[in-house]
């Protein structure tokens, strides 16, 4: 018996010539045009893209040790350039000394966008129109849009709520904002919302609404608040600030949803309206916007300015709804003989308007409630579960992934199966001949 | 063929499963005729689960002394449950056992004991009291310590510190074994006042809600608090002494003794039944009735299996399991497979190819039934991959069968090859991080967020099983390297052969491990609505897919050919042990669950190793390698119809 009767079965999963069908006509192959979209269409470049892509993901990943994951989420993924320090290199180190310098490296958005660009430029120029390999890729591009919608657009809040108590809005922790409240109306709080990008240590803010200005003399990202030693001096002179201390803390590292959480503070001082004449500093920190704290009562510095007392409030970004949550019940199971938790889970009511309208629904770990394009997670507790954290998701984008996985998945299933089989065939009666 | 190159697979194979059924029905009795397997697999409610107290005995010995036995100092072995029946029925004996395993100099010198090197264990009775309160004090600084340590201060704790925390941790643990299961007195003695007095006051100590002690008084099954001993016989007895307000004068005036209180409390607990049994359990231990033992144990059985069948199976099924040990057997198999097929490359081809392929289909039986089985006990269906643990067990699944299903498609012992190094590779690493668990429960309940099926089943298990198959390209890259580079063996169209599975595994890789990501966003989204947080795991997958893409991009557009293809291949060993293990050792993010420190030095030789083979294929001199000629020219040998090369396709009848 011979085993070299058959000639050896043709390659069934396509050498490379496979993709490369399409060769340019003999008049193109000298236009310099041509050959720059030959370019952007190679799979030289997909390579490349998918190389750097990998490398700034472990990057990335490495970077989250010392940052916190946002600000490594917004330096890395979602920007055109960034800046690696070498010191991401030395995580496992055990004595860390800090590593000078770095180097430049394309951000999310840039590869992101070329490989876009790479994909559409093959399909229009090479392949053949394959419904499996077309299914994958436009899947995939669903997915690069997704994460570029949930970038731009995806708000995350938090919502805290006792036990027989309801709220009106969420909060972002991870931005916070300067709000100036004037109580004089019974009826109704006049607050005037100054957002964290302005809060920057030298700037001077104005607005028409305040009777004076208002100057950030020190920021922080995050901050621990220290009571002040005996005969300890203060930078403030009204306020919280005459008992305590802002000390800058760094930045906390982790994700997810049980990430650590910043606490920014600022010294800010007034000054009369349009003249330098002192009216006094204080301290405003996160730290007084004490969401621990059962009633979210005005807590703010105040500060007397013709007649009227204003509150200074720095506080966590807060969404307003045009609805109210109330939650009649958390509940919060261990397993049994042990701390270990099982389930945690939210009986809340949402009141949209009147008060015998509402709408009765439990969230719980794994079983979010989607109302009014946002969606309602169970996130943590209150001590001694006298109250909920639910998450709260706007994010235009959500349904993309979904879709995406779907069209994906189905290309796989169109593509590899008839590829896998056909090549079973060939090589089993190749063996069975032999 | 001879007769006996026939035969000898099978004879193999009969062999094996001699073996197996020798291991599998052995009983553990010891010597002095006690029924301990009986009483093993009385359940026991702990840690968020009801487990034999065999477990409990295995999980609590192997935190307390690094092994799953007792071993003596002149060799000879006491099973877990023999040490644990001492434990709770006979302290005097209990204390003899020397089991607490201290090496650190410090330590040693502080609780005034003489070091043992090579066998560094120690027995209760050698430690004098008062040095034990204080390392006990030690401790507690330590504690203290690592409490300020985790809210951010720079505290220093040294290694003699680390040590007498972990000793006081293993001496607690003991007490609270001990504790939760006393009965007053001595068997066959009256009870005196003083004995009554002291074991209601420690019964009080151990008894109540928030404790969280192994729980002994069975109830149908999980959803509710099973009591304890200690607690159950409290509250009867305080119920009693509440009934009689003099209890002090009656028992001065000997119209109540101690036994009369304690037998009408018993009487009148809700419980009495069971609480009976194993006091009557442990004074016929102590007293050495073994009959008598066997018997209230086998009664004790009997009545579970009325009160609640399911439990009672589970206990057995996981006592089984316990003693059959059917991932180690696995890697037994695999390993003998592996054997063989090195014997194979030297001779006699293949009867001793068929035998390793005997002995990895048996593995795989084994394998599956073992992942049944821990389907069965955690009652969750589909779901492979419950820890760290379960996904190396799993991956040496996954890889038996990828390599079983490549060896079916091309018949030449490639496949089976490297089935048998990844499975019993990835059984070896599976097997220690059980050890490196230090007794933890490698069932053990899962966290809130973690505690669905249908998640588990889906991402967990694709994207596990996306491991296990770049794994497997990995490996056949490495065969590849090797195979060309330092044996003469590889010719044209085994390169062919091979380069076409590294091929069809990543591009099964690309499908697992992409469908598995985004699945895992998905849940994501149902849990905390975020499809994509960039956290570490989630980033470590999607490196996984990437590199796959990759690999497959670069073949199509032809920059690699077959030694690129096994080059890129052997890459994805780095960046699945990366996403795998190295990943938890960042120590944030959400999915960090299993952080190791030996486990890093292990991982970075894998990686080194790893780069460099890959280093071997890309640099060394394509002149140089071993089969250049087999490579690139069709060998004379092939026209006359004689097949020099050993791992050529064979021939099929």
């Amino acid at each position: 018996m011979s085993d070299v009767t058959l000639a050896p079965p043709r390659d069934p999963f396509g050498p490379a010539q496979k993709f490369e069908d399409a060769k340019p006509r003999k008049s193109r192959k000298n236009n310099p045009l041509w050959m720059i979209a030959q370019g952007i269409a190679s799979l030289r470049l997909t390579v490349a893209l998918l190389f750097l892509s990998i490398l700034l993901v472990f990057f990335g990943t490495l970077a989250q040790v010392d940052g916190g994951i946002w600000h490594i989420v917004s330096d890395y993924f979602r920007s055109f350039v960034v800046w690696i320090p070498f010191d991401i290199f030395t995580v496992f180190a055990s004595e860390k000394s800090p590593l000078p310098g770095g180097f430049p490296f394309p951000g999310g958005w840039t590869i992101g966008a070329l490989l876009l660009t790479n994909l559409f430029a093959a399909h229009a120029m090479r392949f053949r129109l394959r419904v499996g390999i077309l299914l994958i890729h436009s899947g995939l591009v669903v997915l690069l849009l997704s994460e570029f919608v949930t970038g731009m657009y995806a708000v995350e809040m938090n919502m805290d709520i006792y036990e027989g108590d309801s709220t009106n809005f969420a909060y972002d922790t991870r931005e916070v904002e300067l709000a100036v409240i004037d109580p004089s109306d019974p009826d109704q709080n006049r607050v005037v919302v100054i957002p964290q990008s302005r809060l920057v240590s030298g700037e001077k803010i104005t607005h028409e609404l305040l009777p004076f200005d208002i100057t950030v003399d020190e920021f922080y990202f995050n901050s621990a608040i220290v009571r002040l030693k005996h005969g300890e001096r203060s930078r403030a002179t009204f306020g919280d600030g005459r008992f305590y201390r802002a000390e800058p803390k760094q930045i906390v590292p982790g994700a997810g949803a049980s990430q650590g959480v910043d606490f920014p503070s600022a010294y800010v001082s007034l000054t009369k309206k349009g003249s330098d004449t002192p009216l006094g500093t204080c301290l405003v920190s996160a730290f007084f916007d004490v969401p621990a704290r059962k009633h979210w009562e005005v807590i703010g510095q105040p500060k007397s300015v013709g007649g009227t007392e204003y509150q200074l409030h720095l506080r966590f970004k807060r969404y307003y709804k045009p609805y109210e949550v109330y939650l009649v019940d958390f509940t919060h199971d261990v397993y049994k003989n042990t701390t270990i938790p099982k389930d945690f889970k939210s009986h809340v009511q949402i009141f949209e308007g009147s008060s015998d309208d509402f709408r009765e629904e439990k969230i719980w770990m794994n079983n979010p409630l989607r109302y009014s394009g946002e969606t309602f997670f169970q996130s943590a507790f209150k001590p001694g579960n006298t109250g909920t954290v639910l998450q709260v998701v706007r994010n235009p984008g959500w349904l993309m992934p979904y879709i995406s996985c779907a069209m994906v998945s189905l290309g796989f299933l169109v593509h590899f199966p008839q590829v896998l089989f056909r090549f079973l065939r060939r090589q089993m009666a190749a063996t069975r001949v032999s | 063929m001879s007769m006996f190159s026939r035969i000898f697979p099978w004879a193999i194979l009969g062999v094996a499963l001699l073996c197996l059924a020798s291991a599998a029905l052995r009983p553990q009795s010891s010597s002095d005729g006690l029924d301990l397997d009986s009483f093993g697999k009385l359940p026991v409610q702990t840690g968020g689960r009801i487990k034999p107290l065999d477990t409990l005995a295995r999980n609590s010995l192997f935190a307390i002394s690094h092994m799953g036995v007792v071993k003596h100092e002149d060799g000879t072995k006491t099973p877990a449950i023999r040490w644990l029946a001492d434990v709770l029925f006979n302290e005097e004996a209990a204390r003899q056992y020397k089991v607490f395993r201290i090496v650190n100099g410090p330590v040693l010198n502080s609780l005034g004991l003489e070091h043992r090197p090579g066998f560094y264990r120690y027995s209760l009775d050698e430690i004098d009291t008062e040095r034990m309160s204080r390392v006990f004090a030690w401790a507690d600084r330590v504690s203290g310590l690592k409490k300020r340590r985790s809210e951010g201060e720079k505290v220093e704790i040294t290694q003699a510190d680390e040590h007498a925390h972990d000793f006081a941790n293993k001496v607690q643990r003991y007490i609270n074994l001990k504790a939760t299961n006393q009965f007053p007195g001595r068997p066959g003695k009256d009870l005196s006042p003083r004995d009554f007095g002291v074991w209601f006051r420690t019964s009080g100590d151990f008894s109540g809600k928030g404790r969280h002690l192994p729980a002994l008084i069975p109830r149908q099954d999980n959803s509710v608090e099973w009591p304890t001993v200690a607690t159950a016989m409290h509250e009867a007895t305080l119920t009693r002494l509440r009934e009689s307000p003099d209890v002090l004068e009656d028992l001065q005036s000997g119209k109540l003794t101690p036994d009369n209180i304690m037998n009408e409390a018993l009487a009148a607990s809700p419980d009495s039944d069971w609480l009976t049994r194993i006091w009557k359990m442990r004074d016929h231990y102590v007293l050495g009735q073994t009959d008598a033992f066997n018997d209230e144990v086998a009664a004790y059985r009997t009545a579970l299996a009325e009160l609640t069948p399911s439990v009672a199976s589970r206990g057995r099924v996981e006592y089984f399991m316990n003693r059959f040990e059917p991932f180690i057997k696995c890697l037994y198999l695999t390993g003998i497979g592996f054997l063989f097929i090195v014997g194979s490359w030297f001779g006699w081809r293949r009867p001793l190819l068929r035998a390793a392929c005997a002995m990895l289909v048996l593995s795989l039986f084994i394998h599956t039934l073992g992942l049944g089985a821990r389907m069965f006990l955690e009652n969750r269906y589909g779901v492979f991959v419950t820890n760290l643990y379960s996904s190396a067990v799993f991956i040496g699944w996954i890889v038996v069968i990828t390599g079983l299903f490549l060896e079916w498609i091309y018949r030449n012992s490639i496949g089976l090859t490297v089935a048998c190094t990844v499975s019993v590779l990835s059984l070896i690493v599976a097997h220690n991080l059980d050890l490196a668990g230090g007794g933890k429960d490698n069932l053990e309940v899962l966290q809130a967020v973690l505690d669905t099926n249908f998640w588990l089943a889906t991402h967990v298990t694709i994207v596990t099983w996306g491991y296990g198959a770049t794994f497997v390209a990995g490996a056949l890259g490495i065969f590849f390297i090797l195979l060309g580079v330092f044996t003469p063996l590889m010719d044209k169209e085994i390169a062919k052969a091979l380069t076409r599975m590294i091929y069809g595994v990543v591009c099964g890789a690309t499908m697992l491990s992409f469908i598995g990501t985004v699945l895992g966003g998905i849940w994501a989204d149902q849990s905390w609505g975020r499809f994509w947080g960039w956290d570490p795991k989630e980033n470590g997958a999607l490196i996984i897919v990437l590199w796959n893409a990759l690999i497959l991009h670069a073949r199509w557009g032809g920059m690699v050919r077959q030694r690129g293809m096994a080059v890129l291949a052997v890459f994805g060993n780095v960046v699945t042990t990366w996403s795998w293990f190295g990943t938890n050792m960042l120590g944030v993010g959400l999915h960090s669950y299993g952080f190791m420190d030996s486990a890093f030095f292990w991982m970075m030789l894998f990686m080194t190793s790893q780069l460099l083979i890959m280093a071997v294929g890309a640099f060394w001199p394509e002149k140089s390698w071993l089969s250049y000629e087999a490579m690139n020219f069709n060998p004379p040998q092939r026209r006359d119809g004689r097949r020099l090369n050993k791992l050529r396709p064979a021939p099929t009848a």
